[in-house]
Parts: C-alpha cells; structure tokens; sequence
C-alpha cells in the first residue's frame, strides 16, 4: 500500500508538470477542447499503468507525446473510441475569450500546415507546438533521425516556395 | 518569431486532472478485489511469479535502453543476415515457404549512407536520394530523401529502434520473457502474441512479424552492450518457423563511402518523384485502375498507362514475365484496410505459365495529380 501513495504522489506531480504541454498538444492536432481533454485523461490515465516501469522512461515528455501523437492520429482515423460521456465535464469549460484566441490560432497554423504532406506537417507540429528536438521527434515517429530531418527541409522548402517566409522558420 | 509557434495556448482545465485521479481510484478499488481473489485462490508462488516477471521487463528494457545509447557512439556498421524472402519483392518482404536470401547491410552512422545489398538487387541512401538497382537491369530507380525499405525490419539498419520495438512488445499483454547472461553476452528470447491483424495475403510477403505470435532472440555483447545478433521466429502450425537471422555484425570497421554509393557505370536513372499525368488513370476509381492495368498485361503493352507501372515495370519484366499476356479470371470490389492507405482490389488472374494467382493488388494515388499506380502485390 506504501507503494501506491507513493506512485500516487509521483503521478500527481507528473500531471501538474505536464497537463499544460499535453492539453496544449492535443489541441494543435484535433481543434477540439472537449476532445483534446479525454485525449490527454486517456494517455495520462494509460500512463499511469505503464508507471511501476517510470524509471525504465528515459524522457516521459517525449513519451507523453508520442502517446498523444499516436492518439490524435487514431481519432482522427476513428479507430479510437473514447468514451466522452465518462471523462469530459461539460461544466467545467474554458473562458469564451481564451476559446475563441486559440481557436482562431489552431485555425492560422492549420492553413500553414495544410499545404504539406501529412508526415511533413507531423515534423513541424512536434518541433514547434511540442518543442521537441529532432533527436525527441525521431524517437516519437519511430522513424530514422535522417528522415526526420529530410522531412523538415523538405517542409521547409515548401513552405519558403509559397511565400510563407516573411517570417522564416 | 516564428510562424508555426502557437502564440496563445489553451489552459487546462481543472476538472482534467480530477477526472484521472477519481478513474484511477476507481481502478485500484477494483484491482485489489480481483487480486484479493486470485491469491486466495491460487496462493503465493502466483505472487511471487509476477515479480519475478517485472523484474525481468524491467531489466530487459533498461537493457535496449543502455544498448541504444551505446549505438550512438558507433561510426560503422556492417551486418550481414538471412531473410525468407524473394527476389522480385521488397526487402521487408517475408515468405515463409522460401529458401532464406542472403543480405549485407552496410551503414556509415557519420555521413548516414547505406546500403542492403541482395544476389539480384541493391538499395542504397547516398546521404540525399535512395536508389533501387535491379541487377539484371541497367535502370536505376532514384527517389527523393531517405526511404524506408525495411519496413517493420527497420531496426536492423537503425539498431536504435530496436528499443521501440522492445517497449511495445515488452508491455504488450501475453509477452513472455527470458533473460540470460553468459561470460560474454546477454540473450533475451522475448515470445510475444500476435498484435497488428493485417488480412491474410496482404499484400506485400505473406507474414508481417507482429500479424503473427512471434518469438525475437537478441542477443546483446555484454562488454559493449551492442547487438551481437538477433533471431526472429514467426508460429505457424504448432511450430516456429526462423525467418531472420544474422550471421555476423561488425561495428566500426572501414566502409568506403564509393562502396556504399556503388551503382553501374552507364545506367539509366529512372526518377520515381517525376509528376504522374496519365490522363488514363486520373479520376477513376481503383477497381477501374486495375480493370485498364490488367488490359494493358494481358496486351503485353504497357505504354499507354506506363505511370501505372513507375514502381513496376522493371519487376515485372525481369521477374515476372508470365504477367504479360495473362488472362483475368475475376476483379473483386476494392476496399480499403487500415493498415495501408491506398486501396487493395482482389483478383484472380491466369498466368502464361499456366498459375491460378490470387492476390490483392495495391493501389495508391497519393500523388499530386491523383493518378493511379499499382503498389503491390505482384
């Protein structure tokens, strides 16, 4: 029993250094909030389970993430299932304002990212919304540090060549 | 600043972190019943024996983890290995009824360079472009950056990803591990249950390795903790079947960059980025696609519809012969799996030397102007 207040505790303060990275995450990939809340309880909650191994994760942001990643990328497929009903409390809202700010934000950075391909785009959003380095990002997507790298030049290419310079990546 | 840094960020809210405390509580209360129950029925060494099994994840993970760490301090590698594979598919493709094929891998970590090397074909990144060499042909296949084209078989040119790869398994439900350690080397044989369901005769080999239950030996130096080697077993009718295994890895050796980069002098180079345009494959559907496709086999002329074949051709030609000319048997309705994101079309086709061939055709049209060409399944 010592030990679960003890991980209880650990995982406590994983939450409150996290929830704001992960939520954040979330929504640059889905432009939902109700959406991106069950999502990130979800990984968080998954997260949890995994813990008695905590020490056996090198770098839980990086794992966090790809966990986010990957479940953005199941919904969006909708093979994942969530149960909103049971994890989201409609109550418990943002403020209009802070809503519609980052709304129209998702929407702005949406437009820059639709020009690419989907895999170009997943490079872009983990180093710029999740600042991940391209070490991290290769670890997230599963994919070699060279095409990591090739991905975003070639992103980078693209979005110069239509005009997206004014401020360069 | 930059353009794709979000300038505002939404807070959480409160209840996020409320809502995963209260469901973990519900949880634990529930655990604990059950564990109460199995105990009471089983009794300790049931206890004892989960322990034992943590410990052994944990170490086996801690293990890829320092392994991979030390993998980035190697310059060179060149590993050589046996897969059940064929000659005219990719180099990810497993059959399991073939004779093993020999390959060389050969990897620079400093400059990224690499290159598989097969009997009748080679692939090799020369830091910018892939190229796919077909020996018995002078064409050159060229496309742009890093491909990859060992598919699920990745982490033997990334050992990096093996940790990946270990991480899923190790925590997937049904894994069983064994760990053990010699004078020299650490060998864990992890037997794990089927994961992904890919449909049967998907199409590219016949087996995909997590489609299957499987059994992985890797074997670690201990001294360096760098792979030494690795086996890989699939389970097929009450046995296990070897479809992988290397036979020699050395690290840090002298590989000369124009070995890696080695093509033949006056080839062709046949550019796979080239824009498709083929009028006769835009807005149709794939069934359609595989209608004029297997029209233009069964004519034994390709060229008005040669966008289709921009993987294929050479394949086909050098290969396969017995398609030009064949007879369509039947075209089944296309449908989509979701583990590939073009379009799979069944057929049955009647081949020159006499084969009944039944397969799934794959096709994509992810290209700017949406043309189809065929991916697979050949």
């Amino acid at each position: 029993m010592k030990n679960i207040f003890k991980k209880m505790r650990e995982f406590e303060r994983i939450i409150e250094t996290y929830q704001n990275s992960l939520f954040s995450s979330a929504f640059f990939r889905l432009g939902s909030f109700e959406t991106a809340q069950v999502i990130v309880q979800e990984v968080l909650l998954n997260f949890y389970e995994t813990m008695s191994g905590v020490s056996m994760i090198d770098n839980i942001y990086v794992y966090l993430i790809k966990s986010i990643n990957d479940s953005c990328a199941d919904y969006k497929k909708q093979s994942l299932k969530i149960p909103i009903a049971d994890l989201y409390d409609p109550a418990n809202k943002l403020p209009d304002a802070e809503k519609t700010s980052c709304l129209s934000e998702y929407n702005r950075i949406e437009e820059i990212l639709r020009s690419l391909p989907e895999v170009q785009a997943e490079v872009l959003r983990l180093k710029f919304v999740d600042n991940l380095n391209f070490d991290e990002i290769s670890q997230v997507l599963a994919e070699s540090l060279s095409t990591v790298k090739s991905r975003y030049r070639y992103a980078n290419i693209k979005l110069i060549r239509k005009n997206f310079q004014s401020s360069r990546l | 600043m930059n353009v794709l840094t979000p300038r505002i960020k939404p807070t959480p809210p409160e209840s996020l972190k409320v809502n995963v405390l209260s469901q973990i509580r519900k949880r634990l209360i529930l655990k604990s019943i059950k564990y109460a129950a199995v105990a009471a029925l089983l009794g300790l060494p049931f206890v004892i024996q989960l322990e034992i099994d943590h410990y052994t994840r944990v170490k086996a993970l801690n293990l890829f983890i320092e392994s991979s760490e030390k993998t980035k301090g190697v310059k060179t590698m060149v590993m050589k290995y046996m897969l059940r594979t064929r000659d005219e598919g990719n180099f990810e493709e497993i059959i399991l009824k073939n004779d093993f094929v020999e390959n060389t891998l050969t990897k620079s970590f400093e400059t990224q360079q690499w290159r598989i090397e097969q009997p009748t074909k080679a692939v090799l990144y020369d830091g910018q472009n892939t190229f796919l060499w077909y020996k018995r042909s002078d064409k050159v296949h060229k496309g742009e950056g890093a491909y990859n084209v060992l598919g699920e078989l990745l982490f033997l040119l990334e050992p990096e990803c093996l940790r990946n790869n270990a991480h899923k398994l190790l925590k997937a439900r049904g894994t069983k591990v064994n760990l053990k350690e010699s004078n020299d080397h650490i060998t864990l044989t992890i037997a794990s249950k089927a994961r992904d369901r890919f449909p049967k005769n998907y199409y590219y080999g016949d087996i995909s390795i997590y489609a299957a239950d499987n059994k992985q030996i890797i074997t670690f130096d201990k001294a360096t903790k760098l792979l030494h080697s690795i086996e890989i077993y699939i389970f097929r009718k009450d046995k296990y079947i070897n479809i992988l295994n290397t036979t020699d890895i050395q690290y840090n050796v002298p590989v000369d960059s124009e070995q890696i980069t080695y093509l033949p002098e006056n080839h062709t180079l046949k550019e796979l980025y080239k824009p498709l345009d083929n009028p006769e494959l835009i807005d149709i559907s794939a069934r359609d696609a595989v209608v004029k496709i297997l029209e233009a086999l069964h004519k034994n002329d390709i060229t008005p519809i040669k966008d289709a074949f921009v993987y294929y051709e050479e394949v086909l030609r050098i290969f396969c012969p017995e398609y030009f000319g064949l007879e369509v048997l039947e075209i089944g309705k296309a449908y989509k799996s979701k583990d590939y994101f073009g379009e799979l079309v069944p057929v049955k086709l009647k081949l020159t030397n006499g084969e009944i061939k039944e397969t799934n055709l794959a096709l994509r049209n992810d290209n700017k102007r949406k043309v189809w060409i065929l991916a697979g399944g050949i």
